[in-house]
């Protein structure tokens, strides 16, 4: 699905998806906490960043995190361009099953393998990366595409270990935020 | 996310119920904000059993209120996250920075 500015201001995403994969996957209780994560770090990088262009070092300033969330909330508001693409599948295969997630924000992208490369390695009082780490080591794989506007998440369902595999996989990409 | 709260002695207690993420930043401000305001509260405890679903924006807050707790040495406690929660504080190293209890 393709999510406008307009809808983006109205919708609450990972709600709606986790609501489609609630039918769809009934019996897997714990997927719905591990996808309520997954998308909601991916939506809200894309649309912090890629649409509302959020510096992440706001998250830091003297009046903390809330000033973070108020200005988002009022970037959302005035949001008029850009859109968020969200694929959902899953693998058909019954021994790997898992869910492919595809989130692509029409922003400019980032330098991904610069900030791959620049990652550090304490999730704990860091606030830089936190959710990209968490989506990381839920689903396991992780990878950004091209200018980085395009994130792929593979998330197991049911216990199974994921089958989706790329090439350009990066052993590193826990920490990466922008 | 509902948020309800009891004081006993001075422990003052958070229950959250629902959803943990951004849309919740001010109603959880408003109510940690009375908490850390209370002279007679020493410990602050966030009680997480009926939380169903977070993410990393919920960590920046908690991490905001240990924050703003520890100017004022006020301690604050995690409790009974649930098994996927718990899953998430542990990624995070929140079992680092707080006390986090199960009972």
């Amino acid at each position: 699905m393709t999510l406008a500015a307009r809808q983006l201001q109205r919708i609450d995403v990972p709600s709606f998806v986790m609501h489609v994969v609630g039918q769809l996957e009934p019996d897997d209780k714990k997927l719905a906490a591990r996808l309520f994560l997954v998308m909601s770090e991916l939506v809200n990088n894309a649309l912090d960043h890629g649409l509302l262009k959020m510096e992440s070092e706001l998250k830091h300033s003297r009046q903390g995190i809330e000033h973070y969330f108020e200005e988002r909330a009022a970037r959302l508001g005035r949001l008029e361009q850009g859109e968020i693409r969200i694929r959902l599948c899953k693998l058909a295969d019954p021994a790997r099953q898992c869910l492919i997630i595809d989130v692509r924000d029409s922003g400019e992208g980032f330098n991904h393998a610069e900030a791959l490369s620049g990652a550090d390695s304490g999730a704990g009082q860091a606030r830089h990366g936190r959710g990209m780490a968490l989506v990381r080591s839920m689903s396991g794989i992780m990878r950004y595409d091209g200018n980085g506007s395009c994130v792929h998440v593979c998330l197991p369902v049911g216990g199974a270990q994921c089958g989706y595999r790329n090439a350009q996989q990066d052993g590193d990409g826990a920490q990466v935020h922008r | 996310m509902e948020i309800k709260q009891t004081r006993a002695d001075d422990v003052a207690t958070l229950f959250l119920s629902g959803r943990f993420d951004f849309s919740s930043h001010r109603t959880f401000k408003e109510a940690y904000s009375a908490c850390l305001a209370d002279a007679g509260v020493n410990t602050l405890e966030v009680n997480l059993a009926h939380v169903a679903y977070l993410d990393s924006s919920a960590l920046g807050m908690l991490l905001m209120l240990r924050e703003r707790g520890e100017t004022l040495n006020k301690k604050v406690v995690l409790r009974n996250p649930n098994e996927i929660v718990a899953q998430i504080l542990d990624i995070a190293n929140f079992n680092k920075l707080f006390t986090i209890v199960n009972s």
